[in-house]
């Protein structure tokens, strides 16, 4: 497991997960995938039943592939705009775009270090990125996902983007980055 | 909302985090805004590659054949990343048999001829509409003769069909 810099001027920012055995580190990755309307066919092809049954099923599989890309340019202009001004500004963090990703479950041990995000002012988005928050400005991104489904369970990619996301919680505590006081003191 | 925690350890993460490489996140996303305008109907010409595609039955590589073309280009272009010239979308069109790409013709010319054509109609529409066409006028534009076999009357209808004609192609909408 690596995690790699993106903003690096102020030595926080957005950081990215890498564990990919191509070498791109997640956040470019997702990006990539978000934007290619031959993956992104092949996949709500196969989500077909979950698009159809689910919230969404107004949008056809093809409109589903532009929505996508549409959704996914908002959502990462978003990450990058707020990177891009620095973060001098104590009101305009990047936590303005991630939210807890365990808000309603707060036996978990880590309720708020589990982040999402969707980005602001997106109808009906089903993009997220997944990040473990350190800081109001700093966030590990560890991968992300098209949720159709009402929970990541019900989802074989997203239950593991839930393993991702409490591997590197373990690997953030193996490092010493953050420990077991820190979690247990947010409960 | 509860305070998020704070007090993770800056100093060995930065040390952790920057020897490494950066991630090429940012230039590839500075890159991609940049190609946004034209992307859009790039992306659009390769859902409908893929949708014809499927339609023929036809792979990847049967299209790059029949392009004469290498397959890392069909791959781009279904992956909605080849700014097209005319050019290489009258090939793509040729082979593939199917118009992918309409541009209309700006001419308030024929907008004009649409216009003038279209209350000529209407004209046409409002002398119809009037007694003399009505559903009633219509039946009495069939003449009815009748001849008789020997077992049967047989009925012959014949329309005035240039009354019918233009009661039927009334404009209607």
């Amino acid at each position: 497991m690596k995690i790699l810099p993106t903003f690096t001027e102020q030595n926080q920012g957005i950081c990215v997960l890498l564990l990919r055995e191509d070498g791109i580190d997640e956040l470019h990755h997702l990006e990539n995938i978000w934007n290619d309307p031959e993956f992104l066919l092949e996949f709500f092809n196969k989500q077909k039943s979950k698009l159809a049954h689910g919230i969404y099923s107004k949008y056809t599989v093809r409109e589903a592939v532009l929505k996508t890309i549409k959704d996914s340019d908002s959502l990462f202009d978003q990450l990058y705009a707020i990177a891009e001004r620095g973060f001098e500004d104590p009101n305009d963090t990047l936590s303005q775009l991630f939210f807890p990703l365990h808000a309603s479950d707060k036996k978990r041990l880590s309720p708020y270090e589990q982040c999402k995000a969707y980005g602001l002012k997106i109808a009906d988005g089903w993009l997220r990125l997944y990040a473990i928050r350190l800081d109001a400005n700093t966030f590990v991104i560890t991968g992300g996902g098209i949720k159709l489904t009402k929970a990541m369970q019900d989802d074989e990619l997203l239950t593991l983007e839930l393993k991702k996301l409490k591997d590197t919680q373990q690997y953030l505590l193996d490092n010493n980055i953050i420990d077991v006081d820190d979690i247990d003191h947010q409960d | 909302m509860k305070k998020m925690a704070d007090n993770f350890n800056k100093e060995k993460f930065t040390e952790l985090v920057s020897k490494n490489k950066g991630s090429e996140w940012v230039t590839t996303h500075e890159k991609r805004k940049t190609e946004r305008s034209w992307k859009k109907n790039s992306t659009i010409i390769a859902l409908n590659v893929l949708t014809i595609l499927e339609q023929k039955k036809w792979s990847q590589v049967r299209l790059a054949q029949e392009m004469e073309v290498s397959a890392a280009q069909v791959s781009k272009i279904v992956k909605g990343q080849v700014n097209f010239t005319l050019e290489s979308i009258a090939k793509l069109e040729i082979a593939l048999g199917r118009k992918i790409l309409n541009i209309s013709l700006i001419d308030s010319e024929r907008e004009e001829h649409n216009h003038e054509q279209f209350v000529e109609w209407l004209e046409k529409a409002k002398s119809i509409s009037t007694n003399k066409c009505s559903k009633k006028m219509l039946v009495a534009n069939i003449t009815v003769t009748s001849s008789y076999t020997t077992s049967r009357k047989v009925e012959h209808k014949e329309y005035n069909l240039a009354t019918i004609a233009d009661h039927n192609l009334r404009p209607t909408g």
